[in-house]
């Protein structure tokens, strides 16, 4: 019976936390924020929302994780949308370049602002008729001040 | 055993979880149903209407949800404490475009107080906001949540890297600032998430990191569930469904999930309406893009119905979008020229504009529907200028006017093409006014909803009354039958006159409706006195049957064996015992069934009394002369004397009809104009001579009322006898005695024999002068006088131009005894003489005497009451008298004729005029006796 309570006991600890984790994507993270120069403002003054941005370039940029999450053919055109999944900034920039053959045949550049968890590339329109017809492949890239990277290769077909 | 095992770890998962306040509680609005996975649809997790609505919570009411939410707050000393007790100051923000409005700085305010504000400035619902705090960090049910809970509550710039969220959007506020202006955010086509396109197939992931769970293709319908997925991009597998209330499998994310779980059960279904909206109380509007129209009426709202349920907002947030005015029918796709007229859930395409405007339409105050709204309506053919009604009716639209088309004979009548198939519904042009409806002239209709018929004539409307509508079937006459058209159409209509049994037509003539056509009236002025009066378009329609009627006329419902009599513009009820009497004195006794319709429509009359009748109404008695008069009488002697029965008490209302002409208090009455004395209740008919010696006040009465009377077949004279068998010859007004049998003889002179009269009618008159032995006799033809006939009765010795009338000459002048007033004595008058004009000195005695005459035969012949004559008058005398005096039964013209009147009756005119209903007939062309006309003039003999 002692056996039962305590395997019960350890269970219930066990899927509390786990639950924690499952259900709530944010509880129980102890970490330091990644930047504190913004310390929570008082309530005399206004005050801008306090925003993320690159700041100047360091050394060696850090790693920045983009891909592309969405394409879509409509009519005469290709849109692509990229993001970078592993921070939220504004102020970068996505790169979308579309390769044929190895060949870049069409790089465009677009904006980028930070989502909940990510930074998001506005939506990239592409006519076809700038694009050779058949497979084709598209990388997104991202420039900020203090992040860099590309995607992996994602096929397209061009009608 | 693992069945054992399963449904351990299930208690042990549900124990666990109500301990972490995962597992819903009780909520304050529960679901319509049982919750459950199937009922989730991805691409509609909330409305626009709900997620967007940030009036739906006060403060208090947001502090009590949160209080509901938590019965135990166990929050350590050193942690910030439970959300229900939170409290915060914040800074003065200025409001980010796209996301928030400007916020003023606040101090120590409550966790409701900045979720209620947060959902004002950010424009989204505070109920998305707490579910959003629960499906993040757990923060409305957790008992002592941790400074990073409420640092990171919206999980806002927490990237899945190990740095893990950033310090620039740390803090309650900032995180509510910042998470809800982003879910805003999401919205603004000019930021970067445009992808998720709403109303195209979009393809999302199932988890995070793991591409190889794959992802769900559905269609997104709207803009609040593309901002659930730009914020948490994952879409629930079945297996997260199947398990609603806990885990599903490796593949299975939870946020949108838990979003649409916690708001169902704590909200009631987040799916409220789509583009159409209202609040609680007031209009419903439809939503286009940022502004909206006003719905005027439910059946356009259920022609939008396929733009999804009407949602209901808050006040506050349906007041955030502009007003542009009200919605018509008449849509327009946008970046075309597309019209379209919006019914039953479809578009109906116009061919042009002018089309538009027959509609009542503008194309140019067309709404632009967005492209999905568009498409939510089906395409539902092209517009026709036909509609049609609930009852499969059809109205042209014309110049922006209904008008109902009756059939199709009288579109054809009227020239009209129908065009294309109908695919409007009348309910839809409910906004258009009701025009004169196409409906052939003549055509017998129905009202579609009260069932009443009537005619349509020159663009007017004739209803037709009910009860006549059972009585005659108009159908035979016009066309249409079982036609209807609306109230509407047919109050576009003149209204005519209701259509009744008896209708005139526009000259004032009378006709009555019969189920064989229309009996014509003859006296129209008898029987109705304002009937409906009916073009000659209509009447002409309707054949006009042979048989006439003509009042009085003794008539009966087909349906009652009640019988009236119709006389004097009144319908008067005839008791049955009096039925014989009353037929009896009328000159045409022959029964008229006519219909129940025009019973009813007849102005009502107190019942007929048979003339002759002697009726008592309190303390005075009357004999009942004709149909309409009454004589007081005035007396018992005086009723014996008229021969009347016993007097039936009647009431005030027996009496209506009837017209008080005063008393008949006298022994003088006339007959058709023929005189008559009354005697110990006998009508004795006289000459004009002999009625003139009489005294008292003379009567006419009706002829049915002699009729009814008792009178005697004999002549009768200046000579009475008195029960004690005493004679008396009557002059002046008074009875003189006759000496004996042989004076009697003698004075008699073969003439018409003595009246009998009774004591009472013997002290009426008074006691005169005997009669002087050796007068001349008296003559008194009156049986000469066929009974009859009108023609002037002779007269004793008249004026002669010969002997003027001098005062020597008068026998009043000289002393002599009365004998000499006797006629015997008399000088005989200038025969011509017809007018003698009063001079000084006369006297009415002395002139009588002069010209051979009596005062009392001036005094009537003049209309005198007394005996006072004044200088200058001119006096009628008896020579002329005979001529004028005797009264005129009808306008008798100068050659002969006579011009019929109310109540007359061919037999009874021959009468008067001493001649045959034959002799009438074959003078004048008369085929039937009973069809003459009032104001036909007749030859008479």
């Amino acid at each position: 019976m002692k056996r039962t309570l305590l395997i019960f006991t350890t269970l219930v600890a066990a899927a509390t936390l786990t639950g924690c984790a499952l259900f709530y994507p944010n509880i129980g993270s102890n970490e330091t924020p990644s930047d504190p120069q913004n310390p929570t403002p008082s309530a005399s003054e206004t005050v801008e929302a306090p925003v993320e941005t690159s700041t100047p370039a360091p050394v060696a940029k850090e790693l920045a994780k983009p891909r592309l999450v969405f394409y879509d053919i409509v009519g005469s055109n290709i849109q692509i949308v990229g993001e970078v999944v592993n921070f939220a900034e504004n102020g970068g920039e996505c790169i979308i370049t579309f390769y044929s053959k190895n060949v870049p045949v069409v790089m465009e550049r677009v904006p980028a602002e930070q989502n909940v968890s990510t930074t998001q590339c506005f939506p990239l329109t592409v006519g076809l008729s700038r694009l050779p017809k058949g497979a084709v492949d598209v990388v997104v890239s991202y420039e900020s001040a203090r992040y860099e990277g590309q995607s992996e290769i994602t096929e397209v077909i061009i009608p | 055993m693992l069945k054992a095992i399963g449904k351990f770890w299930s208690a042990v998962l549900v124990t666990s979880l109500s301990v972490v306040g995962v597992v819903a509680i009780p909520s304050e609005q529960e679901p319509a149903e049982a919750l459950n996975g199937s009922m989730f649809n991805p691409g509609l997790i909330i409305s626009d209407s709900v997620f967007y609505d940030f009036g739906t919570m006060t403060v208090a009411d947001i502090q009590r949800f949160l209080d509901g939410r938590l019965s135990a707050c166990r929050a350590a000393a050193n942690r910030p404490g439970c959300l229900k007790d939170y409290r915060l100051s914040h800074p003065a923000v200025p409001g980010s475009p796209g996301r928030c409005t400007a916020m003023p700085a606040k101090n120590d305010i409550s966790a409701a107080e900045l979720i209620h504000d947060i959902g004002r400035a950010c424009g989204i619902n505070p109920r998305v906001i707490l579910v959003k705090l629960q499906k993040e960090q757990g923060l409305i049910t957790a008992t002592d949540p941790s400074p990073r809970a409420y640092d990171f509550a919206l999980g806002m710039d927490c990237p899945d890297t190990p740095s893990g969220c950033s310090a620039a959007s740390a803090g309650f506020f900032w995180q509510l600032y910042k998470g809800a202006g982003q879910l805003n955010y999401y919205s603004n086509p000019a930021g970067p998430f445009t992808w998720l396109r709403v109303g195209s197939t979009v393809s999302i992931l199932y988890q995070a990191g793991r591409p190889e769970c794959g992802r769900q293709q559905f269609v997104l319908q709207n803009k609040a569930t593309a901002a659930l997925y730009y914020y948490t991009p994952y879409v629930p597998n079945q297996a997260a469904l199947d398990n609603l209330y806990g885990l599903g499998d490796r593949c299975s994310a939870y946020g949108n999930r838990n979003f649409w779980r916690f708001f169902s059960d704590w909200f009631g279904s987040p799916i409220g309406g789509g583009f159409l909206l209202k609040a609680a109380r007031g209009d419903t509007f439809l939503i286009v893009d940022e502004v909206k129209y006003r719905i005027p009426d439910e059946e356009l709202l259920a022609s939008l119905a396929p733009l999804g349920p009407v949602g209901e907002i808050s006040k506050d947030y349906l007041d955030s979008f502009t007003t542009v005015g009200d919605i018509t029918p008449l849509v327009k796709r946008a970046a075309s020229e597309d019209h379209f007229f919006v019914d039953g859930g479809k578009r109906i395409k116009f061919a042009n504009c002018e089309q538009v405007a027959a509609f009542g339409l503008n194309c140019g105050s067309a709404v632009t529907l967005t492209g999905p709204q568009i498409s939510a309506l089906a395409a539902g053919g092209d517009v026709s200028n036909v509609v049609v009604g609930a009852s499969n009716e059809r109205y042209l639209v014309d110049g922006g006017t209904l008008r109902e088309i009756l059939n199709d004979t009288s579109a054809a009548e009227a020239s009209i093409t129908l065009t294309g198939v109908p695919t409007i519904r009348r309910a839809a042009v409910n906004y258009l006014p009701v025009g004169k409806p196409i409906a052939s002239n003549g055509s017998l209709i129905s009202n579609r909803e009260t069932g009443q018929l009537g005619i349509i004539a020159d663009e007017s409307f004739f209803a037709i009354d009910p009860d006549t509508a059972k009585d005659v079937n108009f159908g035979v006459w016009f066309q249409g039958t079982g036609s209807s058209l609306s109230p509407q159409s047919i109050q576009a209509l003149t209204s005519g006159a209701v259509i009744q049994s008896i209708v005139a037509d526009a000259s004032g003539q009378q006709f009555l409706m019969t189920p064989t056509g229309k009996r014509l009236i003859q006296d129209s002025a008898n029987w109705i006195k304002s009937p409906p009066v009916l073009p000659a378009s209509v009447l002409a329609l309707i054949p006009t049957v042979a048989e006439q009627l003509v009042a009085p006329a003794v008539v009966r419902s087909t349906t009652s064996a009640t019988m009236f009599l119709v006389n004097d513009g009144e319908l008067r009820p005839i008791e049955k015992s009096d039925r014989k009497a009353v037929r009896a004195s009328l000159a045409d006794p022959t029964l008229h069934r006519i219909s129940p319709s025009a019973i009813t429509q007849m102005q009502k009359g107190s019942r007929v009394i048979p003339p002759g009748a002697l009726v008592r109404l309190g303390s005075k008695t009357f004999l009942v002369d004709g149909l309409t008069r009454l004589y007081a009488i005035p007396n018992t002697t005086q009723a014996r004397a008229l021969g009347l029965g016993t007097a039936r008490t009647v009431t005030k209302a027996a009496l209506a009809s009837y017209e008080r002409s005063g008393t008949l208090a006298g022994v003088r009455v006339t007959c058709a104009a023929q005189p008559h004395i009354v005697v110990a209740g006998k009508l004795i008919r006289v000459s004009a001579e002999t009625f003139a010696e009489f005294p008292t006040k003379s009567r006419e009465l009706d002829s049915g009322t002699c009729a009814a009377l008792s009178v005697s077949n004999v002549a009768g004279s200046r000579f009475i006898q008195t029960p004690d068998k005493k004679f008396f010859l009557v002059e002046d007004g008074q009875k003189r005695p006759i000496a004996n049998q042989r004076q009697y003889n003698a004075l008699r002179d073969g003439g018409p024999a003595f009246v009998a009269v009774d004591n009472a009618f013997a002290a009426r008159l008074k006691t005169g002068a005997p009669v002087p032995t050796g007068a001349s006799a008296v003559r008194d033809d009156v049986s000469a006088a066929p009974v009859a006939t009108p023609a002037p009765v002779r007269t004793p010795p008249t004026p002669t131009p010969t002997r003027s009338p001098t005062p020597a000459a008068t026998p009043v002048a000289t002393p002599t005894p009365a004998p000499t007033r006797t006629p015997a004595a008399v000088p005989q008058a200038p025969s011509t003489a017809t007018s003698y004009t009063v001079k000084s000195g006369d006297t009415l005695s002395g002139i009588a005497s002069r010209f051979g005459t009596t005062a009392t035969r001036i005094r009537n012949l003049n209309d005198l009451n007394s005996d006072v004559i004044r200088i200058g008058q001119v006096l009628k005398l008896p020579g002329a008298a005979a001529e004028t005096a005797a009264p005129a039964p009808a306008p008798v013209t100068e050659a002969r004729t006579y011009t019929i009147k109310s109540g007359d009756s061919l037999s009874g005119i021959a009468q008067r005029f001493g001649t045959t209903t034959r002799k009438l007939m074959n003078l004048n062309d008369i085929v039937d006796a009973n069809r003459i006309r009032i104001g036909q003039v007749i030859k008479l003999p």
